[in-house]
């Protein structure tokens, strides 16, 4: 009996013991999850499917019901910048960001147009009995048949012609002894006469010369191609009986094509005689015949709203691969023709580097350091593989090619966690600077002014290379050179209201600390760069470059969103990172 | 009249026993009958109606279907509202009833609409009934696995892939009992495509139309009836079906002086895919699949074991190398949910059994207890079958948490036959003859049938509330209410029939006296002291009370925020946490086991581009040595159910059992784990949830959050403007958070716009124009091929050449009716623009809205207060009104009702109480002991850190009525003895007397009391430590209840005796001489 009740109580508390330990374990487990990933802060909360609502704290998305997913501060790529979207080295690689520098080069597309060959106008040549006669012989039996110069075509017997023939050798025949001077003459002039007679009858000088040795049994007068060509029509069949002035044959000559091209109205700006034109044709598939534009037809078809374009072409086919003469029909064959339009020296990106899913094209400028900004830009010419960039973009940036649109997207969703009201407001402050005009100097304004630019570039340069020391030595001097400002210049000097505001920002005092020294720099040298962009046309600051950095307020707190600063040579040193991210920066022109 | 039921049920006890027997087979019956589902379907009583316009912009389809179609499909008989969205392709008009209409007779309501919309829709464009079906009846996922190694030829192409799953595979699971429909997912639809190029169509001078005509033409069989010849009949077949692509090469389109022009001549003709809306995507490599929509109402365990069973049939007709590897199956979670509640059910019971033993230590009368346990389950579950209820995690809750209680009945009531016995044999002094045991059986079974009777309707009535509870929170939990009630009717019934039954037949000697019980005997000793010191500082006890109940008070509603403040700034951390209140949440989430990533991307990204992050992010997760396999899916499959844009990933992550996981990994340390690695790539933001939460996510088109500001109008662009307008007015009003207003997302569009009079110079009419922008750059399905069981589209479009450049689209020709061609850019304006991406409307007018949630303000007053600024500084033009909706109707609602009901139901239980006793001060005293009883769930809620949610507050609810039941059995017995101690005494009863008198009876009551929530408290434990998947649900039900009872236990054994002694020695006091 007691043993039963030991067991009991020891069974009993083994349970109790286990259902504790179990409850706490599963119980207070679920309790604590959701302290995880403390060590890192998060910046805010944003909703995966509406990505323009955000939060503070964690919570549920209010449209769709969704967790917010944390975001990170320092996570790469969700910073909230209007125009820069940063990405770690790993994400450039995921998405395989290339980019490729703007360059100035010349463009090309091609204009397709349609058109056919046509044999070339000038020559070609219609045979036509000159006489009436009767054929006795035809030697061209079908169109399209090649004949060479000279060959005979056919034989006319012509009553008519072989009258003239006699004639004219009966007075062939040598003068006789008793004919007096004047007879010879009378008969020269009489066979000359009839010379020319039997030439308007269609006879060349060969045959009429050959008439002495002509059989006077063979009445038919022979008709020779006068050049080497192909019939294109034949009308004449054996032993028709043809009138004076029928014609017989035409003879076209194709050692030269013409290509008639169609041009529409919107394209014939582009075209211009010496335009070069690619031309690929469907009976002759796999060959490209390049060859300029001989001509534009001055008027335009009405009813295609088109005009006509030659292009002149040897003959393809002539001189075929078996080495073989062809004088094949060639016309009216079915072409198709790329006119090679250009423009030279132009800035030019890929056009892959464009993204236009928005109202306007923009392309992402690699700054380095993982920095791509967004720039929108205006395009021009649109060649094959690269288009023409009229604004927006200088040449030597590099801009993206691949990826961009993920860069976008990502570009988008950091606007949309500002908020519209915010992005509209984040307006640099750079964009009010206008240039001014030159104004002379006198020797001393100058030297003042030279001492300060080079003195802030020195710091500028230091500061890039992470030392104070450069920045330490000139500060000093900047200072005291500033604070005599107004002795050097006239109060209504039209320098003064920004060497005033260089004054009031440059209050520069010597430190060990990098990072108050770049706070203190970026105040002076952003009142500094204005100064300098203002007055680039005169002498101290001709030889400055100035440069600014769109994130500057993520190398220090309190800075301003965009940091400028000055330099003597390139390349971009950028102070405020220094090696941290050296080349983030992009020049700015004045 | 329930001690007549009693007598009755024991002088019949073989009828009883057959009544029983009969609801033991019928119950069963419907324990298997009964469907079963992972979670109850939330989704709202709606029909689908979806409308293919394959190509067409939103616009177009807003324009053109959408609104045509919504405004004919309202005043359906039982239409709550019609809200429909337009997107690219497609219109899908969502039809929501109330949700007492029956959705057949719904969706027979819509089709007769249907049946004549068909004259108001641009031609071509048929409005479909989606299936009768919802996004959570998305049961089972597979993909066509390729094992290239037993292939024929290496290997088989998407298109054929696609070819298997929509003529084989999807038709044959389609076939499946209880299955909506398959939908198809990924790879590419094979399809003949006639590629033109326009210059050789312009070179030989033909027109597109002619084209079209010829191909159209070129594929038919026809019949030509029978001929006889010699008594014999033939059948006459024409046969002119195109079957391959020589005989869509051959095609001739025109004859031009006796030469054919065949088709080959001015197109290419190839086999490619269509043009298409998804894509799948597992462990970064395309494949095909499909989806297997599951009936609504539908039994989703059997169903998937019925598909299983096909996939299984059909395996060996696949071709070889091919095989349906699911990549999600809900049938794991089912089971695993319904694993766990088995084996809580089991532990429960064993736990009941076990502090049953300790107790009474009386073997046999265990089977009383245990036997209507199971038998008021399936009584449970009889109803359920009748109410037409499906089985799943929540409806299984409510019987789980329902245990305790439910044996509660049956132990009072075997303790109190057993006391009596044990007295009656102790008097008697010899073991008792069956007749006398049944004499103290009855009338010990009299005396607490009443009371129990009583306290089990308290407890059924003290549920009621959580039948008020409306939209999601009412689906979510009606079913556990029903299920809880049910049994609870089931045990109250069998507390009064079988179980005086069972006790008269098994309630035999040897008793064992509670003083011979080593457990009573050591808690008497600890409460006989406790309970004298307690009557003896009645202050210090009734001070400690308050005491506690004002601590539990702080943890709950917190202190007010200037304190929190101070606290925050003396750095007394604890204190201001401490002194926060407690957060709280819709619901906490069913873990279902697996992952949902669901990213969306730009409306702007390309479908190409979409695949290329998905194949990237499906091969980054597959890495993680917790996923089994990742199966991302971008667009929409090709059902109703799936209205998704291109844009949108769903990625299905299976995970492995958390027991293989690497050490110390937790849900969310993996989900912060995964998102890490997928911000890797930008352009969108990673987020994390479940199949089953994301399915529901996906059905709900209404306004989710408290106050939703809807603005309807004609112009999108106007509304937008205006809702940024309101948005800012209510970011302005004091207690909004999170105000979100919805944007139309920015689509590339590029619009090809007719130039009338240039168009006019060539005799052209726009159609002539947009013909080539339709089937030239679209393409167009002009027939389909009829090749045995396989059907494939045959399209004609322009070539490559001529369409893929946008730059030279201007270049594309366009023939004239006088013959000659002009390209487009002479005769049309080609622009890039940016519009919207989808449109949303309701009731026929496009919609846009701005929500927000609620803090720190009253729901009604930030609402009025919001009408009224936005009255006043928000002018809105002609054709805009502003409509308000959002959660805060439900709770405003919700408030009304429970402010009926609640004091509805406590005056009921009052009176209840009051026809127990007859003396409404003892009833009074009996409703006091609910707050204490809640501080015991306060504290346990806080030390496990759970949130208010509705969940907890269903389980205060219970908690509310199992105190009251507590206490009803305590103040019976105390009035008992001191009735006892006045009657042995008479007159001479004194104050003394009294507290003599309360000893005895609360002493008495310490068994059945311990009992009590000792089973309670036993039948929750399990449920306590169960890490397996449901028992998160269950949880924050159970915490209230066991911390409560805990608390009620003290209360009702030391305060409330105090507080009877109190009360009746005023009442002594009053009346000195009586």
């Amino acid at each position: 009996m007691k043993a039963k009740w030991i067991f009991i109580v020891v069974a009993l508390l083994i349970a109790a013991g286990y259902a504790g330990w179990r409850a706490g374990k599963s119980g207070l487990g679920a309790g604590t999850a959701n302290n995880d990933g403390g060590s890192r802060k998060v910046a805010f909360y944003q909703s995966p499917m509406h990505p323009w609502i955000k939060s503070e704290e964690p919570g549920n998305c209010t449209i769709c019901g969704m967790a917010l997913t944390p975001v990170y501060e320092g996570q790469k790529g969700f910073e909230v910048a209007s125009d820069v979207v940063t990405l770690s080295r790993n994400t450039i690689n995921v998405i395989h960001v290339a980019t490729v520098p703007v360059t100035r080069t010349n463009l090309t597309r091609g204009l397709a147009a349609v058109g056919s060959a046509e044999n070339d106008e000038r020559q070609r040549r219609v045979i036509s009995a000159y006489v009436e006669g009767r054929i006795d012989e035809l030697r061209v039996t079908f169109p399209g048949q090649v004949v060479k110069q000279g060959e005979l075509l056919a034989r006319l017997y012509s009553p008519a012609l072989l009258t003239a023939e006699r004639e004219y050798l009966s007075l062939l025949d040598a003068p006789g002894e008793g004919e007096s001077r004047g007879l010879t003459e009378d008969r020269t002039r009489l066979r000359e006469a009839a010379e020319q007679r039997l030439r308007r009858l269609g006879m060349s000088p060969e045959q009429i010369a050959a008439l002495g040795s002509k059989a006077t049994t063979n009445s038919v007068t022979d008709i020779h191609a006068p050049f080497t060509g192909t019939v294109l029509e034949r009308m004449a069949y054996e032993g028709q009986y043809v009138a004076a002035g029928e014609k017989l044959f035409t003879i076209g000559d194709y050692s030269r094509l013409w290509f008639q091209f169609d041009i529409y109205e919107r394209d014939l700006a582009w075209i211009k005689p010496g335009t070069i034109a690619r031309i690929t044709t469907s009976s002759n598939p796999g060959k490209v015949y390049e060859a300029p534009v001989s001509f534009v037809e001055p008027s335009i078809n009405p009813e295609t709203r088109s005009a006509r374009v030659r292009v002149e072409v040897e003959n393809p086919l002539i001189g075929a691969p078996n080495g073989e003469l062809r004088h094949e029909l060639f016309n009216r064959v079915y072409a198709e023709a790329a006119f090679i339009l250009s423009v030279s020296n132009v800035l030019a990106v890929p056009r892959t580097a464009v993204v236009s899913a928005r109202a306007e094209p923009l392309v992402y400028v690699d700054l380095g350091g993982g920095n791509y900004q967004q720039r929108k830009v205006q395009l021009g010419f649109r060649g094959e593989e690269l288009v023409e960039i009229v604004e927006g973009l200088e040449e030597g940036e590099k801009v993206v090619t691949t990826g961009s649109m993920l860069i976008d997207s990502q570009a988008q969703l950091n606007q949309q966690a500002v908020g519209p009201e915010e992005t509209s407001a984040a307006t640099p402050q750079a964009d009010a600077r206008t240039k001014g005009p030159p104004i002379n100097l006198t020797a001393e304004q100058t030297t003042f002014l030279r001492e300060i630019v080079d003195g802030a570039a020195k710091a500028a340069d230091g500061l890039a290379a992470d030392r104070v020391t450069e920045f330490n030595s000139a500060a000093p001097q900047l200072a005291e050179r500033l604070a005599h400002a107004e002795h050097i210049f006239p109060a209504e000097h039209a320098w003064m209201g920004g060497l005033k505001k260089l004054g009031g920002a440059g209050k520069l005092k010597p430190t060990n600390d990098l990072r108050e020294a770049r706070a203190q720099f970026i105040a002076f040298s952003n009142a500094l760069s204005e100064l300098a962009l203002h007055a680039h046309d005169s002498e101290p600051f001709k030889a400055t470059h100035v440069y600014k950095c769109p994130m500057t307020d993520r190398s220090m707190a309190g800075a301003p969103k965009n940091g400028f600063w000055i330099q003597l040579s390139g390349p971009v040193r950028n102070p405020f990172f220094g090696a941290e991210m050296l080349d983030c920066g992009a020049e700015v022109k004045p | 009249m329930i001690n007549s039921i009693i007598r009755w049920s024991m002088r019949n006890g073989f009828l009883v026993v057959c009544a029983t027997l009969f609801v033991i087979g019928y119950g069963s019956w419907a324990l298997v009958r009964t469907p079963v589902d992972a979670i109850p379907d939330l989704s709202e009583n709606q029909v689908v109606v979806f409308a293919d316009w394959m190509g067409r912009s939103p616009q177009e389809v807003e324009d053109q279907v959408t609104y045509p179609l919504s405004v004919n499909l309202q005043g359906l008989a039982g239409v709550k509202t019609v809200r429909a969205t337009s997107m690219f392709g497609f219109s899908l008009v969502t039809i929501i009833f109330e949700d007492d209409v029956d959705n057949y007779f719904a969706r027979t309501r819509v089709l007769e609409r249907l049946n004549y919309l068909s004259d108001v829709l641009p031609s071509g464009v048929t409005p479909k009934l989606g299936p009768d079906a919802t996004g959570l009846g998305w049961v089972y996922q597979y993909y066509l696995k390729v094992d290239p190694a037993k292939s024929t030829k290496g290997g088989y192409d998407l298109g054929e892939l696609r070819a298997v799953q929509d003529f084989f595979v999807r038709y044959q699971l389609q076939s499946v009992q209880g299955v909506a429909e398959v939908a198809s997912i990924g790879g590419f639809v094979r399809q003949y495509q006639i590629e033109i190029s326009p210059k050789r169509m312009r070179a030989v001078g033909v027109s597109l139309q002619e084209v079209l005509e010829a191909v159209e033409q070129s594929n038919l069989n026809v019949g030509g009836k029978v001929m006889e010849e010699n008594g014999v009949e033939f059948v006459v077949r024409g046969l002119g079906l195109v079957n391959s692509l020589k005989d869509l090469e051959s095609v001739v389109i025109a004859s031009r002086n006796g030469t054919p022009i065949f088709l080959k001549e001015i197109a290419e003709v190839q086999i490619g895919g269509d043009f298409r809306r998804g894509a799948l995507d597992v462990n970064g490599h395309e494949v095909v699949g499909g989806i297997v929509v599951m009936r609504n109402g539908e039994n989703a365990k059997q169903v998937i074991e019925r598909v299983k069973e096909k996939i299984s049939q059909i395996a060996s007709s696949l071709p070889p190398g091919v095989t349906i590897v699911p990549f999600y199956d809900r049938s794991e979670l089912i089971d695993r949910t319904i694993d766990t509640l088995k084996h809580a059910l089991t532990e429960e019971i064993i736990l009941v059994t076990l502090a049953h033993i300790i107790f009474l230590w009386h073997f046999r009368s265990i089977l009383i207890v245990t036997i209507p346990l199971p038998l008021s389950i399936l009584i449970s579950f009889i109803l359920m079958n009748r109410f037409g209820m499906t089985s799943n995690i929540m409806s299984l809750s409510g019987i789980a948490i329902a245990i305790g209680v439910l044996v509660d009945a049956a132990i009072v009531m075997t303790e109190n036959v057993i006391r009596h016995a044990e007295r009656a044999e102790s008097i008697k002094g010899s073991p008792l003859s069956a007749r006398e045991r049944w004499d103290v059986t009855l009338e010990a079974s009299a005396q607490v049938g009443r009371p129990i009777f009583f306290a089990m309707v308290i407890i059924i009535l003290a549920f009621v509330p959580v039948f008020a509870l409306h939209g999601q929170e009412g689906k979510l939990f009606h079913p556990l209410a029903f299920t809880k009630t049910f049994a609870m009717i089931g045990s109250t019934i069998l507390a009064i029939t079988i179980v005086p039954v069972l006790a008269a037949w098994l309630v035999k000697g040897p008793f064992h006296g509670e003083h011979e019980n080593i457990v009573m005997r050591s808690l008497l000793a600890l409460y006989n002291p406790a309970l004298r010191w307690s009557l003896a500082h009645r202050k210090s006890v009734i001070a400690g009370a308050a005491a506690l109940l004002g601590m539990a008070v702080i943890l709950w509603i917190g202190l007010p925020k200037p304190v929190q403040r101070w606290f925050h700034d003396k750095h007394w951390h604890t204190a201001a946490k401490v002194s926060a209140g407690m957060g709280s949440e819709f619901m906490p989430p069913l873990n279902e086991g697996s992952l949902l990533f669901m990213p969306v991307l730009l409306p702007s990204v390309s479908l190409t581009e979409v695949k290329r992050i998905m194949a990237w992010q499906d091969k980054v997760m597959s890495q993680v040595p917790e996923v089994t396999s990742a199966a991302g899916k971008l667009g929409r499959a090709e059902s109703a159910t799936d209205p998704a844009p291109v844009e949108m990933i769903e990625t299905t992550i299976l995970l492995k059992p958390q027991s293989e996981w690497r050490k110390g990994l937790t849900r969310e340390k993996l989900v912060a784990e995964l998102t890490e690695k997928l911000t890797q790539a930008p352009g969108y933001v990673p987020g994390f949830l479940q199949p089953i939460e994301n399915r529901i996510l996906m059905i709900s088109t209404g306004i989710r959050a408290e106050v939703g500001v809807k603005i309807l109008g004609e112009n999108l662009d106007e509304l937008q403007q205006k809702a940024f307008e309101v948005e800012r007015v209510v970011r302005s009003v004091q207690g909004a958070v999170g105000v979100a207003a919805s944007r139309v997302q920015g689509k590339p569009y590029l619009q090809i716009e007719v130039d009338r009079t240039a168009a006019a110079r060539f005799g052209l009419r726009p159609a002539d124009v947009l013909e080539v922008v339709e089937t030239g750059l679209g393409g167009r399905n002009v027939t389909t091929t009829i090749e045995g069981r396989q059907r494939y589209p045959i399209q004609v479009r322009f070539n490559r050449e001529a369409r893929d450049d946008i730059e030279s689209l201007g270049d594309v020709l366009v023939a004239t009716p006088a013959g000659p061609h002009i390209p487009l850019g002479q005769v049309a304006k080609i622009s890039r623009v940016v519009g919207p991406s989808e449109i949303a409307s309701e009731n026929g007018r496009l919609r846009v809205f701005v929500q927000a949630n609620v803090q720190d303000r009253d729901l009604g007053g930030f609402v009025s207060d919001l009408k009224e600024r936005i009255g006043k500084e928000v002018a809105l033009p002609a054709g805009m009104t502003i409509e308000w909706s959002g959660q805060y109707e439900n709770q405003i609602r919700a408030q009304r009702t429970l402010t009926i009901i609640v004091p509805v139901v406590l005056f009921t239980i009052f009176l209840l109480l009051y026809i127990v006793y007859r003396n409404l001060k003892e009833a009074a005293h009996v409703i006091l002991a609910v707050p204490f009883a809640l501080t015991g769930g306060v504290f346990l809620q806080y030390l496990l850190g759970y949130n208010l949610s509705v969940a907890v507050w269903v389980g205060y609810i219970a908690l509310f009525g199992t105190a009251i039941q507590t206490g009803v059995v305590m103040v019976v017995y105390l009035e008992e003895a001191v009735e006892k101690k006045k009657h042995e005494l008479g007159a001479a009863f004194n104050h003394d007397h009294l507290l003599e008198a309360i000893m005895d009876g609360a002493r008495l009551r310490l068994r059945p009391k311990v009992m009590t929530v000792a089973t309670i408290v036993a039948s929750l434990l399990p449920i306590m430590w169960s890490t397996r998947p449901g028992a998160e649900i269950m949880k924050p039900l159970a915490t209230p209840v066991i911390g409560g009872m805990i608390s009620s236990l003290i209360h009702i054994l030391i305060v409330t005796p105090v507080i009877f002694a109190w009360l009746r020695e005023r009442e002594m006091q009053r009346q000195p001489h009586n």
